[in-house]
């Protein structure tokens, strides 16, 4: 797949100090993967809970 | 131009750089501990967006907000989890009952916020909510009817010049402008998947 990018500039600086464009494509995309993964495999808590935090931090619903 | 609103699975390139909300990252987190209902399809939609916006290589900017959002949410979902297997009305007093089990959610934050980062393409920004941030979010508060906490990340983004959201949240709707690629009830139900 074809890539255009059009990053602004912080968006970019960001990237690069954190390594992005030193990496090949399939290595950023296993690291993605592994990443994802590991993010929703184990969350401990209730997540509708969560969600309803948000909610609540932004003045709707009702979560305590 | 005004807001285009997109489905988080859409067939249109997406835009390179897409400011996340929390309510992403959530549903994410969340997918294996199960939602009930509509839950579970949002967060497979949040699922899809998240491998697609890696295989394209599209930017992913978090934001200082959401990450305090993002804290706030995962402690009160797991005090939640403690406050319902002890009978006890909210996860502010499961905390009161019991603030040693705050090294464990501090923990369960810090592997998130860890992970996050390590996600090649995230960006995450630490734009300061000060004076300038906080006056400019109330401006968008009178100017667009928002709540004041969403008119702080539309602040941030559209400071920042971030072209794109993604959301869950159906109030996100309310930005005039940019696209937002989003998962929310109403666009849900537009394609007849009703709860």
């Amino acid at each position: 797949m074809t890539i255009v990018r059009n990053l602004s500039r912080f968006v970019e600086d960001h990237l690069r100090r954190k390594g992005f464009f030193r990496m090949s494509p399939d290595q950023r995309r296993e690291l993605a993967e592994s990443a994802l993964r590991q993010l929703e495999e184990s969350y401990p808590g209730d997540p509708q809970a969560a969600l309803d935090a948000i909610e609540s931090m932004r003045g709707r619903g009702n979560a305590t | 131009m005004p807001l285009r609103v997109e489905p988080l699975d859409t067939k249109n390139p997406l835009e390179p750089e897409v400011y996340l909300d929390t309510s992403l990252i959530i549903l994410l987190i969340g997918r294996s501990a199960g939602f009930p209902d509509i839950g579970r399809r949002k967060a497979t939609l949040a699922r899809f967006f998240f491998e697609r916006c890696a295989k394209e290589e599209i930017a992913l900017v978090i934001s200082g907000w959401s990450l305090i959002e993002l804290r706030n949410a995962i402690f009160s979902g797991m005090y939640r989890t403690i406050a319902n297997k002890e009978g006890l009305a909210s996860p502010k007093l499961a905390y009161t009952s019991h603030p040693e089990y705050m090294e464990t959610v501090w923990n369960e934050i810090t592997r998130v916020e860890t992970l996050l980062q390590q996600i090649p393409n995230s960006v995450i920004i630490e734009t300061p909510i000060d004076e300038d941030m906080l006056r400019r979010s109330l401006g968008f508060v009178y100017q667009l009817g928002l709540e004041p906490a969403d008119a702080l990340h539309y602040a941030i983004g559209s400071l920042n010049k971030i072209g794109a959201y993604a959301s869950a949240d159906d109030m996100w709707e309310r930005f005039p402008d940019g696209v937002l690629y989003t998962c929310s009830d109403k666009i849900l139900y537009a394609r007849g998947q009703e709860k």
